[in-house]
Order: C-alpha cells, then sequence, then structure tokens
C-alpha cells in the first residue's frame, strides 16, 4: 500500500508541484491550503509525513502544529517543515513543536525533496 | 498575509512616551507633596507648640501678679492691724514688742526687718512725750533731729530691736523728705502709703550689705480711733504711723523663688511711676538660646512694679516637645526624597523595560519585514524551480540536448534569482544588525568539502585543475551555517574569476589557535587600486571576466563581516594577471 504524504501549502503552484513529483513518485498524497484544511483532513486520512509550510492564511503551520500535537497525538507521523519563510524565531518554534527538519523551499530541488521524503518514511529515517 | 507590527509598535511608543513624562515628573510630585506636607505639620505642631507656651506664660505671669498682690494684701494687713492694735488703747515698749512678736516675722515674713510706731508731735506736744517716753525706755530720750519749733514724727517703738533701737527712737523721721513725704500722704489719704527705694537707717550704718534697697511702709492712726472725713480734719487728728520696713530684694526673692529658676529671668524695678529703679534681678540657669520676653506692670499703693520676665524656649515645654516641629520637618523631607527616590528608581526600571520592549518589538518587527519580504521574492522563483528541476529531471520524458541545454540554463538562472534574493536578506540583516550567531559544534573540513563538492560540476565547466590539501579533522564551534556561506563564495569567486585551464588550490590548516582556510587561484587577479572596494557592499570590479560573471556585488561584503563576528580575519594578496590568494582566519574559541 501506498505511503500517504499531506502537503500543507497555501501557494497553489508549489502544492501542485510537490503534489505531482511526490505523486509520480508512488506516494499517495492529498493537498491542504490551510493548517485548518488539513486537520479536516487527518481525521479522516492519516498520513504517514506532513510538508508544512509556515506562512499560510486562515491557520498558520505554528498554530498548525499546535492543535496537531505531534509528540502526544500523532507520535509516528514524521513532519518535514518546508518553507521559504525564514524567521529564526518561527523554525525553532516549529521544532520545539515537534518538526523533523526544515529546509528553505528555495533550496529544494525536486529530486532532494524526493530524497528527503524518502529518507524520513525510510525505517531507520527521522 | 498581514504585518502585525505597527499597531503593536505605535501602543509601546505610545506608553513608552506617557512613561518618559512621568519618569522625571512623578517623582518630583511625590517628594515636592510630602515635603509640604510635612512642612506644614511642622509648622502647625511649632504654631501649637508656641501658643502652648504663650498660655503657659501667660498663666505665670496672672499667677505672679496674684501673689505679688496677695503678699503686698498680707503686708498691708499686718500694718492695718497694728494701727487697729493702737487705736484699742494706749500702748508702751513691752506690748508693742509682744504685739509684734505674735507675728514671728523672721520666720514668716523675713522680708521685713521691722515694724515700728512713729508719734507725730507739735511742738508743744514734744517734751510731755519724750518724758513719757524716757519713763517707758528706762533711760533719757531726746528727740533727734528734730526742731523744737516745728512739728516732728519721731519713732517711739521698733520690734523686734537690736542694738542700734536705743539711738534711733527718738529720731525725727520727718527730718528725712521721703519718709515725710509718703508719711503725710498716708495721712491725708487714711490709707497705706509706700515710700520709694531708700536705705534704712539700721543699714545706714553697715555698708557690708550689698543689696541695701528697702521702703517702707505707712499706715496712720489718728485721735479717737475712727479716720476723719477729709484731709483737714486727718492733719489736726494725726497721731502718728505704723511702719513696716521690707528689705525690698527679700520681698521679690519670695515672691519669684515661686517660678521656674532654670529657664526664667526677670527683673524688678520698682518707684514712683516713670522713676521706676532696677531692685531686684533673678537670672535663668538654662541653656541660652531664642527667649521670649514679657513685661507686668502693676500699681500698688501708688508704687510703680514693673517685672520683666524672659522666659526660654524651653520654658515649660520638655526638649522633645520643642525639637518636634524641626524633626517632623526633616523627617518628612528624609521621608520624602526616600519616596521621591524608590519612585525615580521604579519608573526608572520600568521606563527601561518598556524600552527593552519596545527595541525587541521593533527588532522583531524588521525580523518580520525582511522575512515576509524575502518569502514573498523566493516563492515565484521557488514554483519556476520546481517545475523546470522536474522536467529536467525527466518527469516529462526524455529531453533533447537542445531542450536539456536552454532549460538547465533557465534553471541556473532561476537559481542566480533565489541566491541573490539570499544574499541581499542577508545584507539587509547583517546592517540592521539582526544576524545573530548560531554556534554549533561540526567538522570544518567536511564543510569545505561539501562546498567544493557543490562546485565540481563548475570547476569541471571550466577545465579547471583543483587541488585540496586539508587537515584530516577540524572541529569547531562556530556558526556553520554562515561560515559554509563565506566558504562558498570565496570558492565561486576562485571558479568565475579563472580562466578556462587555470588551477585552484583550497587548503585548511591549523594556525595560532585556530584555522587558516586558503583559497588560491591562477584567475585574473585585482588591481592594486581596487583592493579598498574589494570589500564593499555592491562594489563589483571591472575585469576581463566581468561580463561573463554574474553576481551581486554583495559575496564579499558578507563574508568580511560574518568572519569579523567571528572574531576572525579576512585577507587578499593580489595582483592583476597574477591571480589571487584569500585567506581566512577563524579562531577555534
Amino acid at each position: 500500500m501506498a505511503q500517504k504524504i499531506l502537503i500543507i501549502e497555501d501557494e497553489a503552484s508549489l502544492s501542485e508541484a510537490y503534489a505531482m513529483l511526490l505523486g509520480q513518485a508512488k506516494y499517495e498524497v492529498m493537498v491542504a491550503h490551510d493548517g485548518k484544511q488539513a486537520l479536516d483532513t487527518i481525521n479522516s486520512w492519516q498520513p504517514q509525513l506532513i510538508l508544512l509550510d509556515l506562512r499560510m492564511p486562515i491557520m498558520d503551520g505554528v498554530a498548525f502544529l499546535k492543535e496537531f500535537d505531534r509528540p502526544h497525538k500523532h507520535p509516528d507521523v514524521k513532519v518535514i517543515v518546508l518553507s521559504n519563510y525564514d524567521m529564526q524565531d518561527e523554525i525553532d518554534e516549529a521544532f520545539r513543536l515537534g518538526a523533523d527538519r526544515y529546509i528553505l523551499k528555495a533550496w529544494a530541488s525536486p529530486r532532494e525533496i524526493i530524497n528527503l521524503v524518502k529518507d524520513a518514511l525510510s525505517p531507520k529515517g527521522r | 498575509m498581514q504585518v502585525k507590527m505597527p499597531a503593536a509598535t505605535q501602543r509601546v511608543i505610545h506608553l513608552y512616551k506617557r512613561y518618559v513624562t512621568y519618569t522625571t515628573a512623578t517623582p518630583v510630585i511625590i517628594t515636592v507633596a510630602i515635603i509640604v506636607i510635612s512642612l506644614a505639620i511642622a509648622m502647625v505642631s511649632s504654631r501649637n507648640l508656641a501658643s502652648v507656651q504663650a498660655q503657659a506664660i501667660d498663666k505665670q505671669l496672672k499667677e505672679n501678679q496674684l501673689l505679688v498682690q496677695s503678699n503686698f494684701q498680707s503686708y498691708s494687713q499686718m500694718v492695718l492691724s497694728g494701727v487697729g492694735r493702737l487705736n484699742s488703747g494706749p500702748i508702751n515698749r513691752q506690748q508693742w514688742q509682744q504685739f509684734v512678736d505674735t507675728y514671728k516675722l523672721q520666720q514668716n515674713f523675713p522680708a521685713i526687718t521691722s515694724m515700728s510706731v512713729t508719734r507725730y508731735l507739735r511742738p508743744a506736744d514734744q517734751q510731755p512725750y519724750v518724758q513719757l517716753l524716757s519713763q517707758d525706755y528706762n533711760r533719757p530720750i531726746t528727740v533727734i533731729k528734730g526742731d523744737a519749733a516745728q512739728d516732728v514724727n519721731i519713732l517711739a517703738y521698733v520690734s523686734p530691736e537690736n542694738d542700734r533701737t536705743p539711738t534711733n527712737v527718738g529720731f525725727n523721721l520727718y527730718s528725712d523728705v521721703m519718709r515725710r513725704q509718703t508719711m503725710q500722704a498716708a495721712t491725708d489719704i487714711s490709707s497705706i502709703a509706700i515710700t520709694d527705694q531708700l536705705q534704712l537707717f539700721v543699714d545706714a550704718r553697715q555698708s557690708s550689705l550689698s543689696d541695701g534697697a528697702a521702703f517702707l511702709m505707712y499706715a496712720p492712726y489718728y485721735a479717737g480711733s475712727v479716720p476723719p472725713e477729709t484731709i483737714e480734719q486727718r492733719r489736726a487728728a494725726i497721731l502718728g504711723h505704723v511702719a513696716v520696713a521690707f528689705r525690698t530684694s527679700e520681698v521679690f526673692r519670695q515672691l519669684l523663688n515661686k517660678i521656674d529658676q532654670e529657664h526664667v529671668s526677670a527683673e524688678v524695678a520698682m518707684g514712683r511711676s516713670g522713676s521706676e529703679q532696677v531692685v531686684y534681678r533673678t537670672a535663668a540657669t538654662g541653656p541660652s538660646g531664642p527667649r521670649i520676653q514679657r513685661q507686668q506692670n502693676m500699681t500698688i499703693f501708688g508704687q510703680s512694679i514693673k517685672v520683666s520676665y524672659e522666659f526660654d524656649s524651653n520654658f515649660l515645654v520638655s526638649p522633645t516637645q520643642l525639637h518636634a516641629p524641626l524633626t517632623i520637618g526633616v523627617f518628612g523631607s528624609f521621608i520624602a526624597l526616600l519616596v521621591g527616590t524608590i519612585t525615580l528608581f521604579f519608573l526608572r526600571s520600568r521606563h527601561h523595560r518598556l524600552l527593552l520592549d519596545q527595541e525587541r518589538e521593533v527588532a522583531r518587527a524588521k525580523d518580520e519585514l525582511l522575512s515576509l519580504a524575502s518569502h514573498q521574492l523566493r516563492t515565484p522563483a521557488t514554483g519556476v524551480k520546481q517545475y523546470i528541476g522536474m522536467v529536467l529531471q525527466g518527469f516529462v520524458g526524455k529531453l533533447t540536448p537542445v531542450q536539456e541545454e536552454l532549460l538547465d540554463k533557465a534553471y541556473k538562472s532561476n537559481e542566480r534569482q533565489l541566491r541573490t534574493i539570499n544574499d541581499i536578506l542577508h545584507l539587509a540583516k547583517l546592517d540592521l544588525g539582526r544576524i545573530a550567531l548560531a554556534k554549533s559544534h561540526f567538522n570544518l573540513t567536511s564543510l569545505v568539502r561539501d562546498v567544493v563538492d557543490e562546485q565540481l560540476q563548475d570547476i569541471d565547466a571550466g577545465k579547471l585543475g583543483l587541488r585540496l590539501n586539508l587537515l584530516k579533522t577540524a572541529p569547531l564551534y562556530a556558526d556553520e551555517h554562515m561560515l559554509r556561506m563565506v566558504i562558498e563564495n570565496i570558492i565561486s569567486n576562485a571558479v568565475k574569476y579563472t580562466e578556462p585551464g587555470g588551477k585552484i588550490w583550497v587548503r585548511l590548516q591549523h594556525k595560532n589557535g585556530g584555522y587558516v582556510i586558503e583559497v588560491k587561484d591562477t584567475g585574473v587577479g585585482i588591481a592594486e587600486h581596487d583592493m579598498p572596494l574589494l570589500f564593499q557592499k555592491f562594489s563589483r570590479l571591472l575585469n576581463s571576466r566581468s561580463h561573463v560573471v554574474s553576481g551581486t556585488g554583495v559575496g564579499l561584503y558578507l563574508a568580511y563581516h560574518l568572519i569579523e563576528m567571528h572574531k576572525g580575519t579576512i585577507s587578499v594578496e593580489s595582483a592583476p594577471g597574477k591571480g589571487s590568494t584569500f585567506s581566512i582566519f577563524i579562531p577555534s574559541i
């Protein structure tokens, strides 16, 4: 069964690109455009990994992580923060709330994204 | 996307301004208010003290006046009782002594030296009375200083007698003007009269007595017991006088004994109104200092008595009470300053905290703005990167060489765009002082190797020779991300500014408690006049490769400051056409 990845990204051009890229790599992908949508999706659809943007309308990445509460409610779900908003405070906060990785979107080529995801989902990856 | 900064910042600035005003004004107002209050209390208490004291002094003066009056009243009673005795029938020397003895003068009236009887005699009466007196005294008595042709008023009986009494008996008291006038006045008014200050005969020969001032109190007695109505009748009926002699100083010593000797000075002047002379003086022994002066005037039997008092400030007041106003004033001022100072410090620290909050808020706002700007600039380029990257990775099938070449150029161009955004972001952060080093332990050798690996494609493309001379391991505690940017910049410069076929050396060595990274190339080099511009912002030097090399002119500026932040140095040796050597020194602590 294909592994499930939830992409939380408000910028449609990017979420589409990531969805296409990961879909071709044989992952089952769903897209949420903000944290609120993402929480709704997670209720019915359990992803193994989340690609999370930080700056989003309605509910941003940090607020999502607070609600999502990975350490207590979803310890098995990997979270990779992928954002172009490199404000150190927010990045630190994201790690504190349980993110596994942070990468600046601008530096992440399609190949690196695939590698990152593979790495995170491999049994020994974290 | 919203920027929340302005509202928050404005709020902080608003608060800040309010507190700046209060910081100086409030403590001053508090201090002044407390000082004013304590001074007011001090004044009220001082005034209160003064009024308490004034009341006490008034009371004291009234008491003194009553005392003087009652004393003179009892003296006059005594004189009048002598008159009464004489009116009750004839009297001899022995009977007078017995009468006066009942008063126990020495014991009860120490101010009185004697109580006498005088006898008024017309020329015709002189001889018979003197004979009578001689029998009484059992020796010949004569009228002394009298004139047989004139009226005399002679001393008949004296009590207590002393060794001079015999020679004084018979003395014509009218021979002394003061005595005569006073006696005549007493006769005329049929009442008591008092002499001015004079010297007693008994003292006249006793010059050793220093305060010889004395006065006499006379009361007339008439023939027929009842005092006549008119002056003429009185003059006709006068038989003599009862005379009481007082030592003035003794009179007032007894009176003034009753007042507080320590805190009150008093001076008594006595005499006819307008010509009073000082008869008694007592000096306070208490502390010197401000005095309260009061004067008291009385008229007793025609004599004016003026008492001048000086009360010192401690009169009837304890030193604690006396100093209370000053204590309240000083203590109040002290408390005022204390409270003012505490308030000032409190507000200062609050103000300081607000300033810090404001700084933090402003700094955060700047960070947010920068991050937001870079986010907005990066996002479209990131989209381009993803889509072209996917095509280049064969997402839509195999590309023709030309397709691949064109897309690769597009991809690289986009990459440059992203790097430029990154450089400018860092530059802005640096200029705003918003770059903080995030230090961690890492291996510098691995870092340098990674950076070189990333550039291998370009090195190969430029057909450059590369020689690495690295330490096996180089543990360092520094900001890895920032150092990566610096080393990337220096090596990519070497790659960019070296003509195809050239060579690049990268060395990493220990030196002076740190590491030196040396990047040497056989590139175009740097002209001497360009050296000062090298590490400046937005400076791009003109050389033979400027047209093929892209850049923002920010890299070396950033590198210089990032190394400086690590307390390291960056230097360059170069000459046009001879290549360049960049050396970065980073201390390991």
